[in-house]
């Protein structure tokens, strides 16, 4: 990070089909090498799944799922008098965002089905009904929190 | 009633679009083919470029005809869109606050930045190794 200014926060233009921030940051995320049509096709497709299982609008199903991935309060490490501690701090809501979108797309790419459509529109659904394996990744992130909650008082 | 078309340029990255429009039902040609053959389907890029119109309630009331070169198809779409907005402009001037307000009348000026001697890329050093 540049020590002489703070960074200018980007605003993303918000996609063309659902005309949703939302939606593209999800696309962005899922981009490999610039290939934005390419990570756009396959989140309409998984769209589509998503909608036909469970009957319910795409971005009710996302946005919902997304809130689920959300984690409210984390560890980060600081350094005390030569021992370091993992001190809990709230999460901003920028940075909440940022994290349920990665990790969404991170264990989606784990999932064992088969081709990316097929992965996200599983991770995205298991996430809305709380099972998914990025919903478990913010209960442990809670859980490290809530364990080093006598270090609490270090925040800064 | 004459016909009259109305010309505007519009630019993106190294994209240069010329855009010729004129009353008519959405017609909408590019480079001597239609838009959906020009950018093979792809909605996003097509969308881009009618935004102008749906920005002043004037969606299927023009033909276009435009060519366009250089870049890739997301910089020509913009390219395009601005072009359009610019002949919009000339059509009539009191579509002028409604586009500026989505920044379609602006040239965007991100272009990629030229790689310098003495670096590997626009900003990265070469690697180093001390000894």
């Amino acid at each position: 990070m540049s020590r002489r200014r703070r960074a200018i926060k980007r605003k993303i233009a918000a996609d063309k089909v659902y005309g949703s921030v939302l939606v593209s940051k999800v696309i962005n995320g899922l981009m490999k090498d610039g290939k934005k049509s390419v990570a756009a096709g396959a989140l309409y497709r998984a769209a589509e799944i998503i909608e036909k299982k469970t009957k319910k609008g795409f971005l009710e199903v996302l946005t919902g799922a997304v809130d689920n991935i959300k984690p409210k309060i984390e560890v980060r490490p600081r350094r005390v008098g030569g021992a370091t501690y993992q001190v809990p701090v709230e999460v901003s809501s920028r940075r909440q965002g940022s994290l349920a979108i990665r990790w969404l797309v991170q264990y989606a790419r784990l999932r064992s089905e088969k081709g990316i459509t097929e992965k996200i529109a599983g991770e995205i659904i298991e996430a809305y009904e709380k099972r998914s394996k990025s919903v478990k990744k913010r209960e442990d992130v809670h859980k490290m929190a809530e364990a080093n909650r006598a270090f609490a008082h270090y925040r800064w | 009633m004459e016909n009259k078309r109305f010309y505007g340029t519009g630019r993106r990255k190294t994209a240069s679009a010329r855009v010729w429009i004129s009353l008519g039902k959405g017609k909408t040609e590019i480079n001597k083919k239609s838009i959906e053959d020009y950018f093979e389907g792809y909605s996003d890029y097509i969308k881009t470029v009618k935004e102008p119109f749906s920005a002043v309630n004037a969606e299927a009331k023009f033909d276009i005809k435009a060519t366009v070169k250089g870049s890739g198809k997301a910089a020509q779409a913009e390219a395009l869109r601005h072009g359009i907005s610019k002949a919009l402009l000339l059509f009539d001037q009191t579509y002028r606050q409604a586009l500026k307000r989505r920044g379609f009348l602006t040239r965007d000026p991100r272009a990629k930045e030229r790689k310098k001697y003495g670096k590997k890329g626009a900003r990265a050093s070469f690697q180093w190794s001390k000894r």
